[in-house]
């Protein structure tokens, strides 16, 4: 139980850097930054605290947010991704529920499970950080194609992550 | 309160998540300037809103009150002009106006000699040419229309008065437009005709007769009198209408010379086009 703190609250603070000091910048096309920080809440225990969660979701928005200067815009979007999180769970059961002793990887439920869990929660968290930087519905379908190159990268890049990192 | 724990700890996870999500929008509001001038319009559009729709509902309330405000200022404001339309014509010698352009001025005078039984009447006035008086200007009294400087003197003038055959003067129906001329028959100095008005025309007795603007002489609508009896002339499609004249030229003392101030620009225009 210690040691899946540990290495959960070892991984976050590596994604964390890693979005800071690598993603931050990159600019693929000039215009989409992959947002790889939604990994840490991606890759949380299927059991944690609802609470914890809520809190791993603030601080770790914060800290994205003092990279960028946009404070608040990527708590918002990382609160919701994280307040969804247990409903998109819910809603992927895989037959006979999630196994004790599993993550929430790709290498246990299949790469199928794995896209349309990440690909939801990844789309709230972008439609949810795109209302929040605009703060309007002016323009929605130029930001759309926006937020779908930057989804497709995002999660391009999770996946990845899926193969070479997290596989057990 | 058991209840609302009992809420609280039951949707703690929902309740947390909106905690924290309004701290988020503060923070997006308070430290990002395109968000903040966006909240700040949305929030000013829709106190506006709120802020007309009360003014609306409070408005209907005092509707009432309104309602007799606008009622009483109508009053006061017809009162009003029924009163300046007295004073232009009849009383006043100069009628200062913002609004409109001085056209007519006043010069009172008293009557010095008068005759009504002659085939040409002559009324003579106690004001001359260095009171301002010219050849041509018209003469009415708070009656109605007297007559038309004929001549002038240093102190006098010479008045042609209606009770005179080649006097004839343009006049129309206080409550239309149709206009004809009256002009005197020389019987009865109370009684004068008016001609020209088609058959067409609704003429009833006790119709009232005014100045029309054809003339450069008179100020429009001052009272010339009555009609007392209409007949319609065999020969011709036009009524015969006997009025009684307003002005009764036995018992009258005080008469306003008119000036009318634009009478050479109109008399320029006119009949400098006639001649051309």
């Amino acid at each position: 139980m210690v040691k899946i703190f540990q290495t959960t609250f070892a991984r976050i603070v590596a994604i964390i850097l890693l979005q800071i000091i690598l993603f931050n910048n990159i600019s693929l096309f000039n215009f989409s930054i992959p947002f790889m920080y939604i990994l840490c809440i991606l890759i949380l225990p299927f059991d944690i605290n609802k609470i914890a969660l809520l809190c791993i979701a603030f601080v770790v928005g914060f800290l994205i947010d003092v990279s960028f200067t946009s404070y608040g815009v990527h708590i918002g979007a990382t609160l919701f991704a994280a307040f969804i999180r247990p409903f998109v769970l819910q809603l992927f059961v895989p037959r006979g529920g999630y196994l004790i002793k599993t993550k929430p990887y790709l290498h246990y439920y299949g790469f199928v499970w794995y896209f349309k869990y990440a690909a939801l929660i990844i789309g709230f968290h972008h439609f949810f950080l795109y209302f929040l930087y605009t703060f309007s519905f002016e323009n929605f379908w130029y930001f759309f194609g926006y937020m779908i190159v930057n989804i497709s990268v995002t999660l391009l890049l999770v996946i990845f992550s899926q193969y070479f990192v997290f596989r057990k | 309160m058991k209840n609302l724990l009992i809420f609280i700890i039951k949707h703690h996870f929902f309740l947390l998540f909106l905690l924290f999500e309004v701290i988020a929008i503060v923070l997006v509001v308070q430290y990002n300037e395109p968000q903040k001038i966006k909240f700040e319009s949305v929030s000013n559009t829709m106190y506006s809103q709120l802020y007309s729709a009360t003014n609306a509902i409070s408005q209907y309330f005092n509707l009432r009150t309104i309602n007799e405000q606008l009622s009483q200022e109508n009053a006061t404001l017809r009162a009003s002009i029924e009163d300046s339309k007295l004073s232009i014509e009849m009383h006043s010698e100069q009628v200062f106006d913002s609004v409109f352009k001085q056209q007519y001025q006043y010069i009172p005078a008293k009557i010095l000699n008068s005759s009504i039984s002659k085939p040409h009447n002559y009324i003579t006035l106690n004001k001359g040419r260095r009171q301002g008086v010219e050849k041509h200007m018209a003469v009415i009294s708070p009656q109605g229309v007297v007559g038309i400087v004929v001549s002038v003197s240093q102190n006098f003038s010479k008045v042609l008065s209606i009770l005179s055959p080649q006097f004839k003067i343009s006049a129309k129906f206080k409550k239309n437009n149709f206009y004809g001329s009256v002009f005197w028959q020389g019987n009865n100095y109370r009684q004068a005709t008016l001609s020209e008005i088609p058959v067409y025309a609704e003429v009833n007795v006790g119709d009232t007769i005014v100045t029309n603007s054809f003339s450069n002489i008179y100020p429009t609508n001052i009272l010339i009198g009555l009609v007392s009896d209409v007949y319609k002339s065999e020969h011709d499609n036009f009524y015969n209408i006997e009025i009684t004249l307003s002005t009764d030229f036995k018992n009258l003392e005080f008469v306003y010379i008119v000036q009318n101030l634009y009478k050479d620009e109109r008399d320029f225009l006119e009949l400098g086009e006639k001649t051309w």
